[in-house]
């Protein structure tokens, strides 16, 4: 307190001379360069003295100069300074220059601590609002794909509000989910999603995707998205950061004179990006015929009849039809889908008080005709200045959001129905689905043919999600150099979803329905203390102790209900057998304290070091508390080292060259009740004895586990040169993960598995940035840059006696994804050709081809390359922004296109069809221990085929390599001179578009970047996924 | 300064250390059952009913799909039905596993049920343990008539992660041995004991009867050492059948070894064969295979009007 008193002093001292000394004043206006906007609190100072202002909310200064001084300097974050003669003058109004270089400078890095890039000693990423807001997301985190390289985002297809696999620099864990952390504003969020397509288990046939956390964000809330790469960049956050933490700054409110409103829609409208490529030359029948009567036509639901030739035909609905293709079936069942945003945003304050708030209106009508999606967010932000040194922060989001008819995708799902459809079928003849007596589905084939007009009716669901999130923020500024700030923040979601399969269906002809209800929470309660200080001249230290207490909750309860009395009551009254299920409030704590350090030489070097202490209820055990593995220790350090500022110092070639290294450790634990064994109590037992089993899965829980361990070590180069005209970022990272947590099959025992800590995943990667403004001319310029990113992925080993680990395998064990040791994760295992010792293709005796009965590795999901090249070029009023991404490598097997072949219906089926095959191979005459290979002189027909080849695997296998236009706009800002008069401030208007077209790809049929899960599990996979779209539409913004 | 630097200090503590305190309860699941709120006797039903009548998986999947069709007791593969004709006929892992995987998996079952009364067990119990013993007996015999050679001997386990296989001879030697072994120890008793300990309505073969179980004991090992009689190396059989039918056997119906079906469970608790023939729309649309019928037939046996109905 003492010196604070005496620096005050002596600032009242120096005061009291300039007023002495004083004897003229200057004003004027500082405003935007760019938009010629006033400019609040710019600083004002005169040149060699101490005297300085800020400008007020109109950019309007008043400053008295001492005598003797002749120069003004302004100076603004995110502007050029500017250093003006005074020349005599009374009034100086001047416009600044933004400083593009400088605005990226600033990045927000853990805990909310805005740091200057430079000093950083590991790579960060930042994504800005407008790439959120020009050519609008549903789901913002979509809006990364190719701008942050490192950064593999797959999309699930499971239509309106689904969700998106991120992974950043390869996946750390077998089990664990590999995805990021997220933060919004200081406060961690849950991320978790619902339903099928979130959880792990590898069915694919039927999942539906329920969106998850990030998706509830509104992109015109981001202010904007720093991606920390992995644990160098996030080794603050502990537990969670092993996989990299996707920071989200929301927009607070601005001062600004009066009230600023800004409205913005979007309405974008949208088509399948890619269809299936159909034959039109054979229809509905089996082995080249058609039938003498309806049934035999309808025994098969496949295109393996005659070509077709115009002529009448019996058709499946016992009507004679001209026999010819109908092109369009396929396509025609879609509608064009429509997304409307609408945005209002209100934000005022001044100098004590800043506010924003800000309501969205989502209303998204899916390509599928009846599935629906509307979504409310509510978002208040305000900032107080309650006295001179205290500072509250709060915010609260509300978000409701209700969905219709989520698609459910795999082998049982709604594409299932739809792409086999006979090639002579006219798809309105569907839309009478139901036969009147049983409900059931009136199809073309047998009933396992199914009808997708019938889903679309009968097998429905609905969910609606509640969240509410929010925070309260006090900082104090003890002193200049030592601040600290408390915080609480929570995230609460209720999720309830219905689903209802009616009488009719064909498993569940008596009715069937699920409801769901979740509830799950998060909330963290923290405080920091951050000391800000120069040492001396030539050394600062900047040190931050904080400490944070999470508390995680979830609870679910479930009625299930089959055997409806009345066909049409999918109700609880109704449900003749009626099942319920309750999880109580599941619980989960950890405690963490934690510091950094940073000590910065000169500018020029800068050491960094962090340590973090976690506390986990999750690995606490409760039968030893004191005797768990429950504390973890995480470190971390970097150094940032500016290389320009030796080697040219005066800035001639480098504006900036910086070299860095870091390493960091940090854990990842578990989900709560993973030590004790326990046993689970039927809820109906046999002949309603009470009986007792193992819990479900079986697994052998260990007492001692610990969590997985990542260590990461990162090495990266940044250069800027010719002012600011050309940069590049390079970076090389070598991760490790150890002791994964794995349920580690057992073939004896009492446990099918037992859970424990094993092996070792590496991940080593390469991204690389490069850009810059290649054209700068009067109204002209143009910007670009280009990213890449390569990571290699290893699992170095296992345990003994275990050579894979399966995610997910298919119903029938041709094809299932792995980790194999000594090999990747994500690979694709699957059946080939079988072949005899001369490599020649065995054959059936009836000459088709014969699978492998054991799986051969065919691929691995995970792609070798991933980048963008985004360009975004102004003109005047006029702005172009184009994105590309490329995913290069990576395979994918397609069931899907499997089942086309196998039903007659793809391109490829019509070869053979008029003269059969004679496959060239070998058939086994003698036995299979003494095999005698004779050559194969029997001819099949084409059904005969396709019908095998389609169950070989490696048919299937395609590459993921594909580049396409992800994002292009163009946005025209209205002249101001046309809005002087009026009360709109600004307003733009553009057309954009998303996920345009291919300019490359090596899969014919679908989206190689589709999946039906955003779980670890099932990625790799393609089995009757829904087509991802193409959108483009109009935005409009304007600003009251 | 100083203070503030205690302060922190202070808080820091309070968070990191005394907060921990509830952190083992929190961690306890409150639906899950620990081996202190649990009687042996609860976790001999499944291991019973599972034995004879599992679920769905398994059941469709080994029995229906396999056993069955290639005896010519069910069909499928015709229009309407969901299962393909070369179904069961052509390798096809997820199918062809099922009924490995049912019969490795269920050793764990009984093994619990085994490792609980054993001496020294959480639930020691002598006679509960034999009465384990005889059903281990029942499953192994199953399992290696089914497959041959199969892990026994490390089997049980827990440290083993790969269990070798034994030949079927030490399997019917072992399985001999220990059934004379469950035997010695039920001698003349007549239940496992009193209240929690005798096993009553939990044994749904015999309802806690151990003489039962002798008889059932006994009448395996006869079973076994016929079966084995006259296979190479198997030179206990003659000795293993005298001892055998000097002992007490099933003899009449009173004997049986009789588990009521369940008609309420669900099919994926377990599916007997009246379960599970219309409960799953399509996917259980199989029918009667003609060798089955034809055969019934031909000897006017009366159990085809309770298999089938005329179409």
């Amino acid at each position: 307190m003492k010196k604070s008193l005496l620096f005050f002093l002596a600032f009242a001292l120096t005061l009291t001379c300039n007023v002495l000394a004083q004897n003229r004043s200057v004003s004027g206006t500082v405003s935007s360069e760019e938009d010629n906007e006033p400019l609040p609190g710019v600083n004002v100072t005169v040149r060699g003295s101490t005297v300085g202002t800020v400008t007020d909310l109109e950019g309007n200064y008043k400053i008295d100069v001492p005598e003797g001084s002749t120069q003004l300097v302004f100076s603004y974050v995110g502007f050029i300074n500017e250093t003006v003669d005074i020349n005599g003058r009374s009034v100086i109004d001047i416009k600044l220059l933004p400083d593009i270089s400088q605005l990226q400078e600033v990045v927000v890095t853990a805990f909310g601590v805005e740091r200057e890039k430079k000093a950083l000693g590991y790579a960060v990423s930042t994504v800005e609002s407008e790439d959120f807001t020009t050519a609008k997301e549903q789901n913002p985190i979509n809006s990364l794909a190719g701008r942050v390289p490192g950064v593999v985002i797959t999309r699930s297809t499971g239509g309106v509000g689904s969700g998106s696999r991120v992974v950043i620099r390869g996946n750390n864990s077998l089990t664990g989910n590999n995805q990021p952390l997220y933060v919004v504003d200081g406060i961690p969020m849950d991320n978790s999603g619902f339903g099928s397509a979130a959880g792990q288990g590898g069915g694919e046939f039927s999942r539906a995707d329920y969106g998850t956390g990030i998706s509830d964000i509104n992109p015109d809330d981001i202010e904007s998205m720093t991606v920390l790469k992995g644990p160098n960049a996030a080794a603050l956050y502990g537990s969670r950061a092993a996989n990299g933490v996707i920071m989200i700054t929301t927009k607070a409110g601005k001062s600004q004179k009066g009230l600023g409103v800004t409205f913005s829609s979007n309405i974008t409208f949208e088509n399948p990006l890619l269809l299936p490529g159909y034959q039109n030359e054979y229809g509905h029948g089996n082995n080249g015929g058609i039938g003498a009567t309806v049934d035999e036509l309808n025994a098969t639901g496949n295109s393996w009849g005659p070509r077709f030739d115009g002529s009448q035909q019996l058709y499946w609905t016992g009507e004679t039809r001209p026999y010819s293709a109908q092109e369009d079936n396929v396509k025609d069942f879609f509608r064009t889908g429509s997304n409307l945003f609408n945005t209002i945003a209100l934000e005022g304050g001044n100098e004590s008080l800043n506010a924003r708030f800000s309501y969205s209106n989502t209303q998204s009508n899916s390509i599928l005709p009846n599935s629906d999606l509307s979504r409310h967010n509510f978002n208040l932000r305000a900032i107080a200045n309650l006295t001179e040194k205290l500072t509250l922060d709060a915010k609260a989001t509300y978000f409701y959001q209700e969905a219709e008819n989520r698609a459910v995708q795999g082998t049982e799902g709604i594409m299932s129905t739809l792409y086999g459809i006979p090639r002579n079928i006219d798809i309105n003849d569907l839309k009478d689905f139901q036969n009147e007596e049983d409900f059931s589905v009136r199809t073309y084939g047998p009933p396992t043919s199914g009808n997708p007009y019938w889903i679309l009716n009968n097998d429905v669901n609905q969910d609606y999600r509640d969240r509410i999130q929010g925070f309260v923020k006090l900082n104090y500024e003890l002193t200049d150099y030592l601040s600290a700030f408390v915080r609480i923040g929570t995230d609460r979601v209720i999720q309830k979803i219905e689903t209802i399969e009616q009488p009719g269906h064909w498993f569940f002809t008596t009715g069937r329905f699920n409801f769901d209800q979740y509830r799950v929470s998060e909330t963290n309660a923290d405080f920091l203390v951050m000391f800000n200080k120069n040492l001396n001249e030539k050394f600062k230290l900047n040190v931050n102790v904080g400490a944070n207490h999470r508390y995680d909750t979830r609870e679910r309860t479930r009625l299930f209900g089959e055997d409806f009395k009345i066909p049409t009551q999918p109700t609880v009254e109704s449900a003749g057998i009626i099942n319920s299920e309750y999880e109580p409030l599941r619980e989960k704590k950890v405690n963490s304290v934690y510091g950094s350090a940073q000590l910065a030489y000169n500018e020029i070097i800068f050491l960094d070091l962090s340590a973090r202490n976690d506390w986990s209820s999750a690995l606490t055990n409760p039968l030893d508390p004191d005797g768990s593995n429950n504390s973890f220790f995480y470190p971390s350090a970097s150094l940032s080292f500016l290389v320009n500022e030796i080697i040219d110092p005066g800035q001639e070639l480098f504006d900036y060259l910086k070299v860095r290294a870091s390493w960091a450790q940090v854990g990842n634990d578990t989900e709560p009740y993973q030590l004790e064994n326990t046993y689970r109590l039927d809820q109906n037992g046999y002949l309603g004895l009470t009986t007792l089993s193992l819990p479900n899965p079986a697994v052998l829980n260990d007492l001692n586990l610990r969590p997985e361990e990542t260590t990461s070590i990162e090495f990266g180069a940044e250069i800027r040169m010719f002012s600011n005209r050309v940069y590049a970022d390079v970076s090389y990272y070598d991760i490790k993960s150890d002791d994964l947590i794995l349920n580690v099959p057992v073939s004896g025992g009492i446990y099918p598995e037992r859970r424990t800590n094993v092996g070792r995943i590496t991940n080593k990667g390469v991204e690389i940035l490069v850009g810059g403004i290649p054209i700068q001319k009067g109204d002209f310029s143009w910007d670009v840059s280009l990213n890449m990113a390569r990571n290699r992925n290893e699992l170095v080993e296992l345990i003994d006696g275990l050579e894979n680990f399966q995610f997910a395998g298919t119903n029938g064990g041709t094809v299932n994804v792995r980790a194999t040791a000594g090999g990747g994760y994500g690979e694709i295992w699957g059946t080939t050709y079988e072949r005899d010792p001369n490599g020649q293709i065995v054959l059936r005796a009836d000459g088709t081809p014969l699978p492998t009965s054991e799986l051969v590795l065919l691929g691995n999901y995970q792609p070798d390359w991933t980048g963008g090249f985004s360009n975004t070029i102004n003109y005047k009023n006029f702005g172009l922004r184009l994105l590309i991404d490329a995913r290069i490598g990576g395979d994918v097997y397609s069931g899907t296109d499997a089942a086309l072949d196998a039903s007659g219906v793809s391109e490829s089926s019509t070869q053979f069809r008029e003269s059969g095959i004679l496959v060239d191979g070998v058939i086994n005459t003698g036995t299979s221990e003494a095999p005698v290979y004779e050559p194969n002189t029997t001819t099949i027909n084409a059904q005969e085929y396709w019908q095998s080849y389609s169950g070989i695997a490696s048919n299937y296998i395609f590459e993921q390599t594909n580049i396409r236009l992800r994002e292009m706009s163009v946005t025209y800002n209205l002249p101001r001179e046309l809005l002087a008069n009026t009360f709109i401030k600004s307003a733009s208007i553009g057309l954009v578009g998303r996920n345009l077209f291919f300019l490359h790809k090596k899969i014919d049929n679908f989206d190689p970047e589709s999946s039906y899960s955003t779980s670890a599990f099932s990625q790799g996979l393609l089995f009757y996924n829904l087509p991802t779209t193409r959108t483009y539409g109009f935005n409009l913004n304007v600003r009251f | 300064m100083k203070s503030y630097r205690i302060l922190w200090i202070a808080l820091i503590f309070t968070l990191g250390g005394s907060c921990t305190s509830d952190f083992d309860e929190i961690n306890k699941n409150p639906t899950a059952v620990t081996a202190e709120e649990a009687s042996a006797k609860f976790f001999l039903t499944n291991p019973l009913f599972e034995l004879y009548a599992p679920n769905r998986f398994p059941y469709w999947r080994a029995h229906l799909i396999h056993a069955d069709r290639f005896a010519g007791h069910v069909s499928f593969g015709f229009n309407g039905s969901w299962w393909t004709d070369e179904l069961a006929y052509t390798y096809n892992p997820g199918y062809t596993d099922a009924a490995w995987g049912w019969l490795q998996d269920y050793v764990s079952k009984l093994n619990l049920f085994l490792t609980f009364t054993q001496e020294g067990g959480e639930f020691e119990n002598e006679r509960m343990y034999a009465v384990g013993l005889i059903v281990k007996g029942l499953y192994f015999q199953m399992y290696t008539d089914a497959f041959g050679e199969i892990p026994y001997t490390e089997a049980l386990n827990i440290d083993i992660l790969l269990p070798k296989f034994d030949t079927q001879l030490e399997i019917y030697t072992g399985i001999i041995e220990e059934l004379d072994q469950a035997m010695t120890i039920i001698g003349d008793a007549t239940s496992t004991g009193d209240g929690v300990q005798d096993l009553g309505d939990n044994d749904i073969y015999f309802n806690g009867d151990l003489q039962k179980w002798k008889k059932l004991a006994n009448t395996l090992k006869l079973r076994m050492s016929l079966r084995a009689h006259g296979a190479p190396g198997a030179d206990f059989s003659n000795a293993a059948i005298t001892e055998a039918l000097g002992g007490p056997l099933l003899q009449n119906e009173a004997d049986n070894a009789l588990m009521v079906k369940d008609e309420e469970i669900s099919q994926w608790g377990s599916a007997a064969y009246g379960d599970v023939w219309h409960n799953f729309g399509r996917g259980s649309d199989w029918t009667l295979g003609q060798t089955l019928i034809d055969y019934l037939r031909d000897y006017n046996d009366p159990r085809l009007e309770k298999y089938a109905k005329q179409a």
